[in-house]
């Protein structure tokens, strides 16, 4: 890392919690931490507040949002932060690399105008060829002339590694990459994440997609109605699930020589309503009185009451 | 499991289509031939531009080939072949392939009031279909005047798949059916497609989800330079015996 401001953490989250204005409570106490050139994946079904945690993090989220608690990108704060220091953040510190290529590119303007944007924004000139060498060492070939194409011309592939190299642009100490290949090929798919680690940066990939986290992450958090649920080292986690919840989309995930995989059922809660227990006791089949009653905290990394009632 | 019948309900036999392509004409299907009896789910994978959705429009009789010879149920399929309900195709964005202004009573049981059901049904009669067909899946919580923009995509592409079966098809043609959703709410699109096989309606299905294809399949085909190379699905048992 040679950016002076870039201090020892990629990114801190310390008991976040994100209210909207239409009562949804999206974000309910979440910390999460993770290193620089490191992957941490926050993983969980739609609506359980994964990209609420992503918006939080860029400081993308609507003025009307209650935010609360601490977001440190590369030890500066992003929860209350001005307009500008914000804008400083995004892109110097923390780069995004969103899900639908196709709509992250000015449909108008060639690849290389919109790519060496990330520069221009900071009022800063690309180094010279430097957008075609950061292509090329993703793989893009003839990386020159492709530049001066338009994004209808290139895949999807090739236009999610030029918003690699835009949000690299900075070597910012993190990247937060939300469903980055939900759009593309699973060939692909490893072709993008191995060029977005390669960047060195902290990466916090949202996914839902399990085999995807397990090949490509250091780290797992699993969110469960705003809330982590489970976390660990994600060979582990995958490997061996405790809370339940894991252990169902896990269940879930089409697995080869398994047979078909079992569907959840029900769906995720409302999250305007606050749950008075176990906010999965609902959809779990190892629930009891007590979950139903009792919110479980998050202990040695998981939270569930029959999980940690058994440890202890 | 019914046993597959003699006839494929599916027949493609050596068929080409050709894009035009940035300098010159490009053959997208090199002579590809295929039969699905019935019962059977055939899965096509193929990276991203090999021709995955074309060969499954030529499949749902949405587009011609150049050459060659589709068969639906042994009979050719004619120039002008008017939809009967026997080919029924499924997309992956179904919010976008279900009417935003029907309630979903109306989507679901629209099929049978097509030309060839000849007994009109009454409002009340189809809202007790789609009831029925909606608890089947376990959606039976969904109002049943619900508009598509008010489901989630999972919700839809239910809604969507329910469509498709109600008027009892020959073939369904799914092009990506999961890509939009979750892994909890793929898996009940995964058995609802399984149990409409055991059923003995014919699939194809497309996905570059491997490991969805191999264990909702009875037969995987990859589709490479506009050809297709077969191999056994996770469910090819039942079909050792024919």
């Amino acid at each position: 890392m040679t950016t002076p401001t870039a201090g020892p953490d990629g990114l801190v989250i310390e008991n976040l919690s994100v209210r909207y204005p239409s009562g949804t409570h999206a974000v309910r106490g979440v910390s999460l931490h993770v290193a620089p050139g490191h992957t941490l994946a926050l993983v969980g079904e739609s609506g359980c507040g994964k990209s609420t945690v992503a918006m939080a993090v860029l400081g993308l989220l609507p003025a009307t949002t209650r935010v609360e608690g601490t977001i440190r990108v590369a030890g500066h704060e992003v929860v209350g932060a001005s307009e500008a220091s914000l804008r400083r953040i995004r892109g110097l510190h923390v780069g995004l690399v969103a899900q639908d290529p196709m709509r992250s590119f000015d449909p108008l303007l060639p690849v290389g105008t919109s790519v060496s944007e990330a520069w221009r924004v900071h009022g800063r000139r690309p180094p010279r060829d430097g957008v075609a060498t950061a292509l090329g060492a993703l793989g893009i070939a003839d990386p020159r002339r492709r530049l001066r194409q338009r994004p209808h011309q290139w895949s999807g592939g090739m236009l999610q590694r030029a918003a690699i190299a835009a949000a690299g642009a900075h070597t910012p100490a993190l990247t937060v990459a939300d469903e980055p290949t939900s759009a593309l090929d699973a060939d692909l798919a490893d072709t993008v994440l191995n060029a977005l680690r390669a960047t060195g940066a902290g990466v916090l990939l949202i996914s839902h997609d399990l085999a995807l986290v397990a090949r490509h992450s250091d780290e797992v958090s699993v969110m469960y109605a705003g809330k982590i649920v489970e976390h660990g080292q994600a060979a582990k986690v995958l490997a061996a699930p405790r809370h339940p919840y894991t252990a169902a989309l896990l269940a879930a995930t089409p697995r080869p020589g398994t047979g078909l995989p079992a569907p959840l059922p029900g769906a995720p809660p409302n999250l305007a309503l606050e749950p008075t227990g176990c906010a999965f006791a609902p959809r779990c089949p190892l629930a009891d009185e007590d979950c139903a009653e009792n919110q479980p905290p998050l202990h040695h990394d998981v939270a569930c009451h029959r999980v940690n009632g058994q440890a202890a | 499991m019914i046993a597959p019948a003699a006839v494929p309900v599916l027949d493609l036999e050596q068929v080409w289509v050709r894009h035009p392509g940035e300098r010159h004409l490009s053959d997208v299907l090199r002579g590809v031939s295929l039969r699905v009896h019935a019962g059977e789910i055939v899965g096509i994978q193929g990276p991203s531009g090999s021709g995955k959705s074309t060969l499954l429009r030529v499949c749902a009789t949405l587009q011609r080939p150049v050459l060659g010879r589709v068969r639906i149920a042994g009979r050719e399929v004619p120039r002008g072949w008017h939809r009967d309900g026997k080919v029924m195709p499924i997309n992956q964005n179904a919010t976008g392939a279900l009417d935003p202004h029907w309630p979903i009573w109306r989507t679901i049981t629209e099929p049978l009031q097509a030309r060839h059901h000849s007994d009109r049904l009454t409002q009340a009669q189809r809202r007790e279909i789609a009831d029925e067909q909606l608890r089947r899946v376990g959606l039976d919580g969904l109002d049943l005047d619900a508009r598509p923009g008010q489901l989630s995509g999972g919700q839809c592409q239910r809604v969507a798949i329910l469509r498709a079966l109600i008027a009892k098809p020959r073939l369904l043609v799914a092009d990506e059916p999961t890509a939009a959703l979750d892994v909890s709410v793929a898996a009940g699109v995964l058995h609802l497609l399984a149990d409409a096989a055991s059923h003995g309606i014919a699939i194809v299905i497309a996905s570059h989800d491997r490991a969805a294809l191999q264990v909702l399949c009875t037969r995987v085909a990859h589709l490479r330079d506009g050809r297709l190379v077969e191999h056994a699905g996770d469910r090819s048992e039942p079909l050792a015996s024919r």
